[in-house]
Order: structure tokens, then C-alpha cells, then sequence
């Protein structure tokens, strides 16, 4: 039995190691470096086109929205399917919230105070990051992540269930219906009040502002629900 | 000197990743395997178009050329829904340990031991 | 250079975090993997993805790995010894070689079960009275005391390779602790 079974792993590396050098075989040897059209393109004229100077920004937010409303609506689908399978459980659903009083004894002394001292610098720099997106590195998506781990600093030294998860993930659909409605309006359909660079600014900063919070609720969702299941 | 580059670090770290998916019997180190394969896939599409004298494409075009910005883009999206496919892997893990104390792909001798308390 | 060091640094990290036995040094070894990672896309010139990087995959998920693995299995070792007058690194260190090691080696191989250890050098009835631990190791003078259940699946494996387990050559004693209280009770 345990023969059979390190001869089955012996297999499965050396499997491994050959498909590794076959794939490297054919890529060193057989493969070419094709031109850069697109590069060319959206580097040329970023800025007079879209209003960004953040190339990347200038990608996810203009020439490829598609891009980010699939995305999104991947991750509302992941949201609800960890909410649908940590509710699978029978008992799951007389579930009740304890709610103990706060006790500083239960927590390390060093990690309450200094989570204490950086968490409205968490909160600001992701702020900064969301509502910058358009002119320096970063964008919803990162702010938004930056927003969710100030909420897991918070669990770590108050772990309290009193978020209401519901009227989040409530709300997330609701940012996914706008982030959805948003570029539909402004760049498919054209309907813009007025078409300057400045609006086009306008529109950078609310799109990125819309995807922050939604993927702040989204991993919020995902990681309080998370913890709860497994903590019953 | 220079035999390790970008692309061939990709390639090396998603098989290195493959490798673990086929070898581990732990569920949770097949979930680490896949976020390490997609880490791979990542580093080679950044790394496929870099040429060493370039700047990051933010800012008004200067006398360097910009880097490429759309693998950067693309694996921006890419990055997100990895975390939700961990969090989907790991919900599902706890679910089967809940459930039905799996927490290995095989049941062999070894796990008789998991019908214990944990 | 810098190049050549980072990209062999992703390597190294990625096997440690794929190859390791021990679930919880294999999640930190994934934190410092997506670390170098996003220093790496910062070196190929996308910052953005560096930020996305640094913020999801150092953060969100070590955080969510760690509250996952909280309730793997844990094998609970309880390291008696009431000669030593207080525990610190250097007599940890003394029975690193002979006890520690070779027995989170056997775990690991064995059994995929995550061991933990406790040491401690107050007297062993007050331990096995307040605590519950899977297993002690007893250790006075010459002598080592095992102390388990018989019922544990992993106390007999254990007990089947005492030898590879602990590496010096003492006298091992095993005691079954389910057996000695069922014949008391009988008497």
C-alpha cells in the first residue's frame, strides 16, 4: 500500500518536472516578440482621451470598462457563495449574537494600543488611495482592500459581530446596479452634461469611489461571515 | 548570468504550484497550491512586454517610454477575484470539516485519528 | 542583480509555502511569497498591481488562511520536567535535538496533524488535573514517563516508534491513563 502510494507521488513530480521543461523548451526556443499596437495607442493620447493620468486607471475605468463590471460581478457572485454555503447548516439559521461586554483583559495590551493609533491612518490612506486613483498608483480596488483590512484590525481587538451583514451585502448589490448603470450611461450611451476634461475627471472619481465601497462590503461580507461561521 | 528571467520564474512557480496540487493530501494546502499557481501566472504577464528602460505609465509622456499598462490592468482584476475564489475554497473547507471531518482528499490509516475531538 | 535576487527569492518562497509539512509555517511562508511578489511587480514597473498586491495578498488572505487553520486538528504535547527551575530558550534548546524535533518530524510525516507543544515544571498531577492534553511527556531524572490514552490512534503510533521519537537512550515507561483509571475504579 504505502509502496504504491510513494511510487504514485514519484510519478506525479517527475510529471511535473517534465511539462515544466517541455513548456520552457517552447518558450524559449519557439516563441516571438510581437509589435505593441496597443501599447502605442493608449500610452500616445491617455490623457486627452479619458482625463487620467494613470494609464492603468485610464484602461479599467475607460477603454476596457467591461473589464471591471464582470469583475465586480464576480466577486458578488463569490460574496453570495460563501454567505449561501456558511448558511447550509441546519442549526445555522437560530443562530444568536453574543454580545459580551468589552473586557480589556482578553486582549494583548500592545495590539489594542497601537491598533488603536493606526487605524484612522488605515482608514485615510485608503481613502487617499481611492479618491487619488486617477492620478497616482492604486484605484478602487486596492483602496477598497485597504478599507477591508481596517475593518479586520478592528476585529482583532474588538470581535463583536454587531455589523449588520445584511443591509451590507444589500448595499453591495445595490453599488453593483450603479457601477453597472454609471459607464453604461456616460461612455456607451454618451450622455454627458457636458464633455470636458473636467467631467471626465468627475467621472473617474466617482466610478473609483463606487468600486472602493464595493469591494470594501464585498471582502467585508466575505471575511465577518467567515469568522462567524467558523467561530459557531 | 542573466538565465532567469521574468517569464521563466512564471512558468517555474505555476508548475512548482502544480506540482503541490498533485502531491498534497491536505485540502488546505491544495487552495495554498492554486493562489501560489495564479501568482505565477501574473508574474509572467507582467513580466511578458518589460524592457528595462521604461517608466510606469502614470504622469504626462516624458522622454522615457511608458511600461505596458494593459497586462497591469488586466491582472488587477485578476488579483480580486483570486481572493474570491480562496475565500470560496476556504468556506467550502470549513464547511466539509463541519460537516463531515474531512480535512484530507484520501482517507487512508492515517486519518482514523481525525474521528477524535479537535 | 536585484532582479536575479528577487526572482530567486519567489522560487525559494514558493517551494517552502507548497513543500512544507507544517500548515501554519506554510501560511506565513505564503505571506512573505506574496511580499517579495508585490516588490517584484513594483521592480517591473506596475505599481498598481503592487498596491493591489501588498493590500490582498499580505493582508486579506493570510488573515482569512490563519482564521481557517485555527481549528485543524492540533496534537497537544505537555512537556514535564520538574528539575528545571524556570523554562527558557536555552533548555528548550537542550531538548530541542532529542525530543522537539524528532517528534513534530513524526507528526507531520505521519499523520498531517499539527503538533503543539507546551513545556512547563510544576509537578505533573496538578497538570493532568486542571489541563487536558493529548499526551505528556514526563521526564525525571533517568526516567521518562509517557503519559495517554489507549483509545488515541496517534498515542499507539507513538508509542510503536519510541525509539525514533526520543533520540537518548533513557528508560521509557508508558502509561496508559483510560487503564489506570478504570482498575482504580474497579478497586
Amino acid at each position: 500500500m504505502k509502496e504504491t502510494n510513494k511510487a504514485v507521488k514519484v510519478i506525479r513530480v517527475v510529471f511535473a518536472a517534465a511539462s515544466a521543461c517541455l513548456v520552457l523548451f517552447l518558450f524559449l526556443n519557439h516563441s516571438e516578440k510581437l509589435d505593441m499596437p496597443l501599447r502605442e495607442y493608449i500610452t500616445a493620447n491617455f490623457f486627452e482621451e479619458t482625463g487620467a493620468q494613470n494609464a492603468v486607471s485610464a484602461i479599467y475605468l475607460n477603454y476596457r470598462v467591461f473589464d471591471t463590471l464582470l469583475e465586480t460581478l464576480m466577486l458578488l457572485v463569490s460574496v453570495m457563495e460563501v454567505i449561501n454555503v456558511s448558511w447550509a447548516g441546519k442549526q445555522a439559521r437560530q443562530r444568536t449574537f453574543e454580545t459580551k461586554p468589552f473586557d480589556p483583559k482578553d486582549h494583548s495590551e500592545i495590539v489594542l494600543r497601537m491598533v488603536g493609533v493606526i487605524y484612522p491612518f488605515v482608514l485615510l490612506i485608503g481613502l487617499y488611495i481611492i479618491f487619488n486613483g486617477h492620478v497616482s498608483p492604486g484605484g478602487g480596488f486596492q483602496g477598497g482592500a485597504i478599507l477591508a483590512t481596517a475593518l479586520i484590525s478592528r476585529y482583532l481587538v474588538y470581535p463583536n459581530f454587531d455589523l449588520d451583514l445584511d443591509r451590507l451585502e444589500k448595499f453591495e448589490k445595490l453599488l453593483f446596479l450603479a457601477i453597472a448603470a454609471t459607464p453604461i450611461l456616460y461612455i456607451f450611451m454618451q450622455i454627458q452634461p457636458v464633455d470636458t476634461l473636467f467631467s471626465h475627471k468627475v467621472y473617474m472619481v466617482f466610478m473609483n469611489s463606487l468600486i472602493g465601497l464595493k469591494v470594501f462590503a464585498g471582502l467585508s461580507v466575505i471575511f465577518y461571515r467567515f469568522v462567524f461561521y467558523e467561530g459557531r | 548570468m542573466n538565465f532567469i528571467f521574468g517569464e521563466v520564474a512564471g512558468i517555474l512557480i505555476f508548475f512548482i504550484g502544480l506540482c503541490g496540487l498533485m502531491i498534497k493530501k491536505s485540502i488546505v494546502k491544495t487552495i495554498m497550491a492554486l493562489t501560489v499557481m495564479e501568482s505565477g501566472i501574473i508574474l509572467f504577464y507582467i513580466t511578458i512586454n518589460y524592457t528595462p528602460d521604461t517608466i510606469p505609465p502614470i504622469g504626462q509622456a516624458q522622454e522615457a517610454a511608458f511600461a505596458d499598462p494593459v497586462p497591469a490592468a488586466l491582472m488587477i482584476t485578476a488579483i480580486v477575484i483570486g481572493i474570491g475564489i480562496t475565500a470560496i475554497g476556504l468556506t467550502m473547507f470549513m464547511h466539509y470539516k463541519q460537516e463531515h471531518g474531512i480535512t484530507h482528499w484520501t482517507r487512508d490509516r492515517n486519518q482514523q485519528g481525525s474521528e477524535r475531538k479537535c | 542583480m536585484f532582479q536575479t535576487f528577487l526572482l530567486i527569492a519567489l522560487l525559494v518562497f514558493a517551494s517552502f509555502a507548497v513543500f512544507s509539512d507544517n500548515i501554519k509555517r506554510s501560511v506565513i511562508y505564503l505571506g512573505v511569497f506574496s511580499l517579495v511578489t508585490a516588490v517584484t511587480y513594483l521592480h517591473y514597473n506596475a505599481p498598481d498591481v503592487a498596491l493591489a498586491e501588498a493590500a490582498i495578498g499580505v493582508g486579506l488572505s493570510t488573515v482569512m488562511y490563519l482564521v481557517a487553520t485555527k481549528k485543524l486538528s492540533i496534537y497537544d504535547i505537555c512537556y514535564v520536567n520538574e528539575d528545571v527551575e524556570t523554562f527558557n530558550d536555552q533548555s528548550i534548546g537542550e531538548i530541542m535535538d532529542t525530543v522537539v524535533r524528532p517528534l513534530e518530524r513524526f507528526l507531520e510525516r505521519t499523520e498531517d496533524f499539527e503538533p503543539q507543544l507546551a513545556y512547563t515544571n510544576h509537578p505533573i498531577e496538578q497538570i493532568m488535573q486542571e489541563d487536558d492534553h493529548d499526551i505528556y511527556i514526563h521526564r525525571k531524572g533517568d526516567l521518562t514517563y509517557l503519559y495517554g490514552n489507549k483509545s488515541d490512534q496517534v498515542f499507539q503510533d507513538i508509542v510503536a516508534n519510541m525509539h525514533e521519537v526520543i533520540r537518548d537512550n533513557q528508560d521509557i515507561r508508558v502509561i496508559y491513563i483510560d487503564e489506570v483509571t478504570d482498575s482504580e475504579r474497579d478497586e
